[in-house]
């Protein structure tokens, strides 16, 4: 075998090895968007969707955590708990995204995404001045 | 559409398909027309700094007709931050990344050479591919459904967390990253249709380290942003936004080594193709999967579609298509030279080092696509942090070990020193590392990388100190970059590995201990009304210095978004950083009694007898300040006399009552509750006196409420003074007492509302409870039901709830090697620069010299 033979096995071995591991990295880390049920039928880290139901949050100080609950399309209700701040448009999501496992009853979220309404929204309501002032 | 605006876009369209139209022209041989293609680059180029300078002028001039100077700004902004709107949207970000394309290509048209016309017609198409995004969604585009001849009084103005310094300057740098990464791709292009296959790398080298230099400075510079406004306690997430600027960066480092290792080696083409060409596809890429809306469900920033994501298919496929497309064309021409390099050379080193390069790229990449990828066989799902911390440990481990070694090699061999300093430096890590070890670092791969790390740091600085010494200044460019390299990979692995952290709920001038850390929560500094709200937590440190952290939880008027900012404390082994969680304002003890008092009269509260000895004012209405009115008191405890006077104060925004602590009795204060000045009245709420409501029930006609022995029973409304056409809201309930020292009586406590001004509370008498009185609450006319409540001086009174606020202190070891090593590394990728540039104006200037 010629050196070059060498280089070419080791670096087609490099980049194979490579790939076998991030792939399974990837598979192992992939959260899918799941259902609700689905959510609390496994152990892993999953990512699950729904309506804020308006009022349910609440800070609970000895663990500091935010806990809310949120609503699927089906009605479904699912309490999260999440260990951090207070997302800044909390209140006014539409719906929000929660990333995490369940464990003990709720969604123990390590992420929050939190979508809003367009802030366009309500421009008939804003104050007008006129263009010839 | 602004008309002027929108005019100078066109104009820049047009010039731009002139200039490439004559740029054509010129390559089949009708020399004249390169100076009408430059001619008309310079006009385009005009068109866009004037397209900028008129959406920068509708800016500062608040014209809030246009949609996005009424999206971005608001006339409270201060002059930088009017600035900032230039970019905080979308429209404009591709504007300034538009001008900043025309100002590179200034120079390029003046430095091509050869290659000009052909590369001035791939960089001409790949603007015209931004401008025409730009005049699909122009930003001088009129607010849509407004009134004719309106114009909205305000903006909605930028983003308070949008207004930092920091996230001033990261744009423009950010853009001109971006920017300068179609010089080389053009090159490329150029270089193989014209199958001049060696010179580009010169000629686009300086242009991809500027990429690697302003792009680098710009992703942590926004990783610093994060870190200090954001409060997560990271400066690097992984979000898709994050790692779309980090995939480009790691191509165009990838191909400033390649271009190195094909200047010294002569090899290398196909690679350094593929890699100019890979680095365009990506930014194209990263802004099709940032800006079309693709990954709205998966990131923490805000994506708006903008109804553009055909036009960024569109380009993303013409960039890709065109750039592989020639490569594939040319490839069997490339000359390539196989060549046999010892394994421990300088050429397999860097080799290895665009490989793992490469693959973080391809590694980031996948993850940041996840979405996408995995829509084709379910839902669409990403992949948590974890997935990248996980693959790029390993590789850079392996980057930090080829970045310590690469210094003492050359292209062929080691050199004679190589042991000696090797050695060296490695020993020096090794020292270091036990250091950090005896401080507590643990975990194999974590100590693995802090050496590697380390060691990197150490070669890279002896030779950089070798060239200094022997006044190669230029040369020690690029291991100066490596020293900062080494010192950033130490200060990510030691920050984020040994990171401690802990939450605690703080009461108002309470103590508790954190993590040795003594914290006290202070109240809330807000000078003005205006002013945003800062926390005040003084921070007792292991040593006893004390320092006021003021981490920052307000609430912005304009998109009533809860903003919290935490505080960075700094200190040479770490950093304290104090964010906010929570903050509740508690609430103020009820008044357990209320005085109302004409001027001369005094009345009794608890152990207080109180005079009200008349008002004293300051300020005055017409001038538009803010008026004061104290109330004058004389207040008896027993034995002692004090006077002392409650405050109000008349603002814009409404009243504010400030309360005095009544002397003698802990907890106890006065407040103000309203004053009549004409009749020169005013009514006080006493705190902590005790008393208050001592029940409150809601009771049915007929129902019974039992207090102290006796019974009451809610009789029926008294609506004989109710006539709401005449402004008169006036109901009374009537009770009747059935048992008890006053049975047989009748209470009458009423409501008046309908007049001006707010409702009162007529209270009565408990009968036959002496100092006991009913006061009405909610009355409910649907469901006949009336609140009462019974106030009681005697009742144990509120203690009300204190003002907490709730933080997560962490300690963030060595996190400054991160910063520091950011200014080393940009302190050598600017001597790089200026010696790739140098090089290349030598070598412009030697071929010049015999045909001249």
């Amino acid at each position: 075998m010629t050196r070059r033979t060498i280089w070419t096995v080791l670096g087609v071995a490099g980049i194979v090895g490579f790939i076998a591991f991030g792939a399974g990295a990837f598979r192992s880390n992939l959260t899918p968007y799941v259902s609700f049920q689905q959510a609390r039928a496994t152990r892993d880290a999953v990512q699950v969707a729904g309506k804020l139901v308006q009022g349910s949050d609440s800070f609970d100080e000895p663990s500091a955590r935010l806990l809310f609950t949120i609503k699927d399309d089906h009605g479904d209700a699912m309490r999260v708990a999440y260990k951090g701040l207070k997302p800044g448009n909390f209140n006014e999501a539409k719906q929000v995204v929660a990333i995490g496992r369940f464990q003990g009853g709720v969604l123990q979220a390590e992420k929050l995404l939190v979508k809003c309404p367009s802030k366009y929204q309500g421009l008939e309501e804003k104050e007008y001045r006129s263009s010839s002032s | 559409m602004f008309l002027p605006g929108a005019l100078a876009l066109w104009v820049a369209f047009l010039s731009l398909v002139a200039s490439t139209v004559f740029y054509v022209r010129s390559l089949r041989g009708h020399t004249a027309s390169r100076a009408w293609a430059r001619q008309a680059y310079g006009l385009a180029t005009v068109g866009v700094v004037i397209a900028a300078g008129v959406l920068l002028y509708l800016i500062f001039t608040h014209d809030f007709r246009i949609h996005y100077v009424y999206s971005y700004s608001d006339l409270s902004l201060p002059r930088h931050y009017l600035f900032a709107t230039m970019w905080a949207g979308q429209e404009g970000s591709f504007l300034l990344w538009l001008m900043w394309g025309m100002l590179v290509g200034l120079p390029l048209i003046r430095y091509a050479r050869h290659y000009e016309d052909r590369t001035l017609i791939v960089y001409n198409l790949a603007q015209i591919s931004i401008l025409l995004i730009l005049l699909r969604q122009s930003p001088f585009r009129f607010l849509s459904d407004l009134p004719a001849g309106q114009v909205p009084f305000d903006g909605q103005g930028l983003n308070p967390l949008l207004q930092n310094p920091w996230m001033t300057i990261h744009p423009p740098i950010m853009f001109l990253g971006y920017a300068a990464t179609a010089v080389p791709f053009s090159f490329a292009i150029a270089a193989l249709w014209g199958r001049r296959y060696d010179e580009w790398t010169k000629a686009s080298m300086p242009w991809a380290l500027v990429t690697v230099v302003t792009l680098g400075c710009a992703i942590l510079l926004g990783g610093y942003w994060a870190y200090v406004t954001l409060g997560w306690g990271g400066y690097w997430g992984w979000d898709p936004v994050e790692n779309s600027s980090l995939v480009p960066w790691l191509a165009s480092a990838a191909l400033v080594h390649g271009m190195v290792l094909q200047r010294a080696r002569g090899r290398f083409r196909k690679l350094n193709f593929s890699l100019a060409i890979l680095a365009y596809v990506l930014v194209v890429y990263a802004t099709f999967l940032t800006r079309s809306g693709v990954l709205a469900d998966f990131s923490v920033h805000s994506f708006v579609d903008l109804g553009i994501t055909g036009w960024l298919v569109a380009n993303l496929a013409a960039a890709l298509a065109a750039g592989f497309g020639v490569l594939l064309w040319r490839w069997r021409e490339i000359p390539a030279q196989p060549g046999d390099e010892p394994l421990l050379s300088r050429t397999v080193l860097f080799v290895l080092a665009i490989a793992a390069l490469l693959g973080t790229a391809a590694m980031v990449l996948l993850g940041t696509s996840a979405p996408l990828i995995t829509r084709v066989f379910t839902k669409p799902s990403q992949v948590n942090a974890a997935f990248y911390n996980r693959v790029t440990l390993p590789i850079g481990i392996l980057l930090a070990t080829l970045l310590g070694v690469v210094p003492y090699l050359h292209w062929k061999g080691a050199t004679q020193e190589f042991r000696r300093r090797l050695l060296l430096a490695g020993g020096l890590a090794a020292l270091a590392g036990s250091i950090a070890v005896l401080a507590g670092a643990r975990g194999v791969l974590y100590v693995a990388f802090l050496l590697v790390a380390l060691f990197a740091f150490f070669s890279n600085g002896l030779k950089t100190v070798e060239e200094v010494r022997h006044r190669r200044f230029r040369a020690a460019g690029g291991y100066l970059a490596h020293v900062g390299l080494g010192l950033m990979l130490a200060g990510i692995v030691v920050s984020s590995a040994y990171d401690r952290s802990e939450k605690v709920v703080l009461n108002l001038n309470q103590s508790k201990q954190v993590m040795g850390y003594t914290l006290t929560f202070m109240g809330v500094d807000k000078p003005t009304p205006t002013a945003r709200e800062a926390m005040l937590v003084q921070v007792q440190e292991g040593d006893g210095k004390t320092y006021i952290a003021r981490p920052r939880m307000f609430r912005s008027e304009k998109s009533n978004q809860l903003v919290a900012n935490p505080d960075v404390r700094v200190h040479l082994t770490h950093d304290v950083y104090v964010s906010p969680i929570e903050f509740d304002p508690g609430r103020p003890p009820e008044a357990g009694a209320t005085l109302d008092l004409g001027k001369g009269e005094s009345g009794t509260a608890g152990p207080f007898s109180i005079a009200f000895d008349g008002f004293e004012m300051s300020g005055s209405h017409s001038a538009g300040e803010q008026i004061t009115i104290g109330a004058r008191l004389t207040v008896r405890h027993g034995a002692d006399v004090e006077e002392v006077s409650p405050t109000i104060k008349s603002t814009p925004s409404g009243f504010t009552a400030a309360p005095v602590p009544l002397p003698g009795s802990p907890g106890a204060a006065a407040q103000i509750a309203s004053v009549d000045a004409a009749s020169h009245r005013v009514r006080l709420s006493i705190s902590g006196v005790g008393g208050g409501v001592a029940k409150r029930a809601v009771l049915h006609k007929g129902e019974q409420l039992v207090y102290r022995g006796s019974t009451l029973a809610f009789d029926d409304f008294d609506l004989s003074d109710f006539d709401p056409q005449a402004g008169k809201i006036n109901i009374g309930v009537v009770l009747k007492v059935l048992d008890g020292a006053g049975k047989g009586r009748e209470a009458e406590p009423s409501f008046h509302g309908g007049g001006p001004g707010a409702p009162q509370y007529e209270d009565a008498e408990f009968p036959g409870l002496p100092g006991v009185t009913l006061r009405v609450g909610k009355l409910d006319p649907n469901e006949k039901t009336a609140e009462l409540q019974v106030i009681d001086p005697q009742a144990p009174g509120d203690p009300g709830e204190p003002m907490h606020f709730s933080v997560d202190v962490t300690i963030k070891p060595m996190i400054g090697l991160l910063w520091s090593g950011l200014v080393v590394l940009l302190a050598g990728g600017i001597l790089s620069v200026v010696r790739r540039g140098e090089e290349f104006s030598t070598a412009v200037a030697s071929q010049t010299a015999p045909s001249a």
